[in-house]
């Protein structure tokens, strides 16, 4: 199915199957479909749907460390590193 | 209002799309459809061999074509309501329709006919989730 945010949450709730009138004496006459729909549940919040993925819990990690060190040529070189972990 | 709307590529698809809009109302007919796969499949690839999709015009799906025209001068985009297909001619679909009908112990009629509930099997088997009969190598 395709979605588009401009509709909002829908759903299809029943489908009926009927035969168009007609006015011709026709032995067969092809099925149509009628999709009924409706406005759906809204989607949880991210969080709420971050915790159902896992019983334990979502926790997301972030840690940050400064290395002071001294490059070949003796000048101080700061590097940082960032590590950001996810656990769902 | 009938649309009657046709797409081209660098070569022909002769995809055809035939369906009315009620903005008012609430309501989509589906009244012909051909998508441009299943056209190429036909006039390019003598009707067994796939096309190529990147041969294919990227707005090709009866989705693409049909919301270009839901959206356009329509005041109130989320009234979607009701979603026809009229006079349905895949055979796949006819064959479901069929099994639907007998399940429920119903013959085919006019309007109100005979309505299915999402819930049931029969409903998702009507909304192409899953095959009324489920096959052991594929979900889809």
């Amino acid at each position: 199915m395709q979605h588009k945010a401009q509709l909002g949450q829908k759903t299809i709730t029943k489908i009926t199957v009927f035969r168009p009138e007609t006015d011709d004496d026709l032995s067969f006459v092809d099925a149509s479909l009628c999709f009924h729909v409706a406005d759906g549940p809204q989607p949880p919040p991210d969080d709420a749907a971050m915790a159902a993925t896992d019983e334990a819990g979502a926790r997301s990690v972030q840690r940050t460390s400064l290395r002071d060190s001294r490059d070949v040529k003796g000048i101080s070189v700061i590097s940082m590193i960032r590590i950001h972990e996810i656990y769902i | 209002m009938i649309i009657t709307f046709s797409l081209i590529s660098e070569q022909a698809t002769k995809a055809h799309f035939e369906f009315g809009i009620n903005t008012k109302g609430g309501a989509i007919y589906g009244l012909f459809l051909e998508s441009a796969l299943a056209s190429a499949k036909s006039i390019w690839g003598g009707g067994t061999k796939e096309p190529n999709r990147d041969d294919l015009p990227q707005l090709r799906a009866f989705s693409d074509i049909m919301w270009a025209f839901w959206v356009r001068n329509n005041p109130n985009v989320r009234n979607i309501r009701y979603f026809f297909m009229i006079g349905i001619s895949n055979d796949l679909t006819n064959q479901i329709i069929a099994s639907c009908l007998r399940d429920a112990g119903a013959e085919l009629s006019e309007w109100p006919g005979t309505s299915f509930s999402t819930t049931t099997d029969q409903g998702h088997a009507l909304l192409g989730r899953f095959p009324l009969t489920p096959t052991t190598d594929s979900k889809d």
